[in-house]
């Protein structure tokens, strides 16, 4: 999986999680760039968690530029934010998210939040 | 001198020019005089007087020809003259004929081919007499003119029976044929006359008036002659040379002096549209007095010679003309009544007051809405002097501005003036009056007409007082106002405020006929058209947040309020724009909302580092720790956890209360509301050990569900909170009105009486204890009630202390809403 954000702190926390707590091979890059990158290099990903206010590329433009790629194409993307408002998870949703988690997450269940997601999505 | 005796030849040589008939009259009149003098002629006198007749023939139709002439553009009068100029051109054959027989055949016959034209002069001048244009007249008008004119012919007739007619037809001793040529010329006199007179009384054009004039003299000498010849004929005492002669040479004379005073083309056509009416009463009426004195001429003649009449006639005739006489004063008697009855009604029914007073300054006569104006009883008035219906006003004053005793003063009449009226109990009152003058049964008349303007002085101060104050508002109002007309379907300002021109920085002047594009920004032009479309669409209060533009290039945020007013149609007709400068306001708020986002998300951020490092701690994921450790780090998740519901609850607060999320109001039905929140809560009731009773209602909602499920989820959080285990919270929803109401009951220890408003402020909870004990934020009543109240409803707790508490809120039943 593809792990995107600009904060290292919590782009640290979300990797022991899924790694440790869930069963994921997690990729961390720092920004909406290095993840266009990533995807170019290091994929495919069977998913991309993607937080949504980062300088340079925010979210929604890093995924529409991913999704432009032939790598990243059909990837489920999950998007991390701290904006909680249901208008705002909607709109998420309304571009293509598969899902949208809120920021504080539970570490201890952030990867059976996921396999929810992905288990909806098939 | 020189000049004036100058002018004087100018002006007969232009009178020459103009009417050379009247030159040739002169010349006729003076030889015809000389010869009637002095007989210069020789051969045999009486015989002679003929010779003169066929020239002065001759000189009428030279008249006649110049008026048809003068009057060639006005059809009647053309043929008016053309008739005469024929019925004179028989004179001329006549005379001609007889000429040729009295003197070249000196053998004079009677009747002769002569007769037969002479005869047919009748006829000719009866249709020019009758057909003359008549003015617009009613039914009892022409019935009062045949009957004038049928009393005159009857008068006229009985002279004439006197002297000729009744001897011809009763003993004629001539022959039938004389008998009857003499019979037909009486007939023809009475035929004429009857014209003479119906034209007389029925009115005739303007233009005819001075003609018409010597024409009656002329047909007059026509008649007399007639009748003096018809009875020297009858009696065979006639011969030529007879002065009756001379008549007939002189009756010409007023039908050339008629033709000659026909005005020409331009002046008649003007005056043949004015056609006089003398067949106004008095003077109609000397016609058949004139009738009836010649009737008892008639009677006199035969008490002094009996000798034509029967008796019997003489009966029938009085009868006649005095039934004659008698049917037309009553005909024209009822026309006056029915018109003093018109004008009676009149005069009582306007509304205005009527005063008329003579010159000494006494009232002669009053109308009932005087009467009234002044408070008196009817007749009340009459006698009295007039100054004493004014305050302030002597008779002494009045009288030179009313041009009274022949002094020349007349300022007074015909100006509308208004003066101080008195009443009979001494009450005063403003009075418009205007005084005119009349003369009426050779007095001079003043008339007042005037009305108590009281009523109407009143309103228009009140009006003025009303127009003030509203200019007052409008000019001083702090918020700006446009008023503005529709024209062509846009709203084009009429006027703004001081406080609007101060906002976008445009003097009336300079706005006056702007239909509002002037101060719009242009990303707001699609406001303007959605609020064009609003109006057009039947909206009459239009609320809109804008940017208005000034004059210097800036803008302003607005929030404009517009109110339209329609005419019967539904069409707009008026906008009155109220605009708020909330720029201020604008600005604190982006600066807030930027602020809280920023805040959102700098909190965030380190919190969830924080907590997901803690939670990992605690799930034991970098390894196990000390017992104690582990209880501490649950303690720092859940006070995390705490802390990030704190700061949801403070942005989702300042989000509703500043109105910016709107919502997104639906119909859901309630039961869906409750079981949606249930579904959220379930698991911490199961938690708690406490059991969820739900009972909706089958009840439509307007509402913003996901707003309505936060709320219930807290009250209901709420209430397991304060549930013992083992407990139940009952979740209910009623219809109310138009309201569903919502209740969530639970059997806890209850909130004093005291606090039950309280409990919803921010951070209020009903011990302060709670806070720690129970993990809540303190704010999730007030987001309730915000929530709540957003939606149009009420919210509130009922509660007995030890007895549980019950929440309840409403919401309007979809369909209601908005009502």
């Amino acid at each position: 999986m593809l792990l995107v954000d600009d904060e290292d702190s919590i782009r640290e926390i979300a990797q022991l999680s899924l790694e440790r707590v869930g069963d994921w091979e997690v990729v961390p890059v720092a920004s909406g760039g290095e993840a266009i990158e990533a995807a170019a290099t290091q994929g495919p990903f069977s998913l991309i968690l993607l937080d949504v206010m980062m300088p340079g590329l925010d979210g929604p433009t890093t995924m529409r530029r991913l999704r432009d790629g032939p790598l990243a194409a059909g990837v489920p993307v999950v998007f991390l934010t701290a904006k909680l408002q249901p208008a705002d998870r909607e709109r998420l949703r309304q571009i293509g998210a598969a899902g949208v988690i809120g920021k504080p997450f539970d570490p201890m269940a952030l990867p059976a939040e996921l396999d929810e997601i992905l288990g909806a999505e098939q | 001198m020189r000049g004036g005796f100058a002018s004087s030849r100018s002006g007969a040589r232009k009178l020459m020019r103009s009417r050379p008939e009247l030159l040739a009259l002169l010349a006729f009149l003076l030889v015809y005089a000389s010869w009637l003098a002095v007989d210069w002629i020789p051969g045999e006198t009486e015989k002679l007087q003929i010779l003169f007749l066929a020239p002065i023939d001759a000189l009428v139709i030279y008249a006649c020809w110049h008026a048809c002439r003068r009057c060639e553009e006005v059809p009647w009068l053309r043929s008016f003259w053309a008739l005469v100029m024929l019925g004179w051109g028989m004179e001329l054959l006549a005379d001609l004929v007889l000429g040729l027989y009295d003197i070249v055949l000196d053998d004079p016959t009677f009747p002769s081919v002569a007769d037969l034209f002479f005869l047919a002069f009748y006829p000719l001048l009866a249709l020019a007499l009758l057909r003359t244009p008549t003015g617009p007249s009613t039914r009892s008008q022409r019935l009062q003119s045949a009957l004038d004119a049928a009393t005159v012919v009857v008068g006229g007739g009985a002279a004439i029976w006197y002297f000729d007619l009744g001897h011809a037809v009763t003993e004629s001793a001539g022959s039938f044929l004389e008998t009857g040529v003499t019979i037909a010329y009486q007939v023809g006199d009475l035929v004429l006359l009857g014209a003479l007179a119906l034209v007389l009384v029925r009115g005739y054009p303007e233009a005819l008036r001075l003609p018409l004039r010597s024409v009656t003299v002329g047909l007059l000498m026509l008649i007399a002659a007639d009748t003096v010849y018809g009875h020297q004929q009858l009696h065979g005492s006639y011969a030529p040379g007879d002065p009756v002669d001379t008549l007939y040479v002189l009756m010409a004379v007023p039908f050339v002096l008629a033709a000659a005073s026909q005005r020409s083309t331009a002046a008649a056509s003007a005056g043949a549209q004015a056609v006089s009416r003398a067949a106004d009463g008095l003077r109609v009426s000397r016609l058949p007095l004139l009738a009836l004195l010649a009737g008892s001429a008639v009677l006199i003649g035969t008490q002094w010679r009996d000798k034509f009449f029967p008796d019997l006639s003489l009966l029938i005739l009085v009868i006649v003309l005095g039934a004659l006489t008698v049917g037309r004063q009553y005909v024209a008697q009822r026309e006056l009544v029915q018109l003093r009855e018109r004008v009676r009604t009149i005069v009582e029914s306007v509304a205005d007051g009527i005063v008329t007073f003579d010159e000494r300054g006494q009232i002669v006569w009053v109308n009932p809405a005087a009467e009234e104006a002044f408070q008196v009883a009817p007749g009340e008035l009459e006698g009295k002097p007039v100054d004493s219906l004014f305050e302030g006003v002597e008779w002494a004053e009045m009288a030179p501005l009313l041009g009274v005793d022949g002094s020349k003063g007349r300022s007074a009449i015909g100006r509308r003036r208004t003066l101080t009226g008195v009443r009979r109990d001494g009450a005063t009152f403003p009075l418009e009056m205007v005084v005119t003058d009349a003369q009426l049964g050779g007095e001079r008349v003043l008339i007042a007409v005037g009305q108590d303007v009281g009523q109407r002085e009143r309103a228009a101060t009140a009006l003025r007082e009303s127009e003030r104050r509203f200019r007052g508002i409008f000019d001083h109002a702090g918020v700006g106002i446009a008023f503005s007309a529709f024209d062509g379907g846009r709203p084009c300002i009429v006027d703004i405020n001081a406080a609007f021109s101060k906002t976008v920085g445009y003097s009336l002047e300079e706005l006056r006929g702007d239909d509002f594009s002037l101060l719009t920004h242009p990303d707001d032009r699609g406001d303007l058209a959605e609020m064009g479309a609003a109006v057009a669409a039947g909206e009459d209060y239009i609320g809109r947040e804008l940017r208005c533009l000034r004059k210097d290039g800036s803008f302003v945020w607005g929030s404009l309020t517009v109110s339209i007013l329609r005419d019967d149609s539904g069409a707009p007709r008026f906008a009155i724009g109220m605009l708020e400068d909330i720029t201020r306001r604008k600005e604190a708020e982006r600066v807030k909302d930027e602020f809280v986002s920023v805040v959102g998300h700098e909190l965030r951020t380190p919190l969830t580092a924080i907590r997901g490092s803690l939670g990992l701690l605690e799930g034991g994921v970098m390894g196990d720790l000390p017992a104690e450790a582990g209880q501490m780090l649950t303690t720092a998740v859940s006070n995390t956890d705490r802390l990030v519901r704190l700061i949801n609850d403070i942005l989702d607060l300042e989000r509703i209360d500043s109105g910016h999320t709107g919502l997104e109001l639906e119909s859901v039905p309630a039961a869906v509301l409750v079981e949606q929140s249930i579904d959220v809560i379930q698991a911490v009731a199961d938690a708690a050990g406490v059991e969820i009773r739900a009972q909706a209602a089958d009840l439509e909602v307007a509402a913003d569900p996901d707003r309505i499920v936060q709320t219930l989820t807290n009250l209901i959080g709420n209430a397991i909170k304060f549930s013992a285990r083992g407990g139940s919270v009952e979740v209910g929803v009623e219809r109310s009105g138009g309201d569903a109401v919502f209740s969530i009951h639970d059997g806890g220890r209850g909130i004093p009486a005291d606090r039950l408003e309280a409990i919803f402020e921010r951070f209020v909870q009903v011990d302060a204890s709670d806070a720690r004990e129970k993990g809540g934020t303190g704010l999730g009543l007030a987001i309730a009630r915000s929530i709540v109240e957003h939606h149009g409803g009420r919210i509130w707790a009922e509660s007995r202390e030890g007895e549980g508490a019950t929440f309840r809120f409403t919401l309007a039943l979809a369909g209601e809403a908005g009502r």
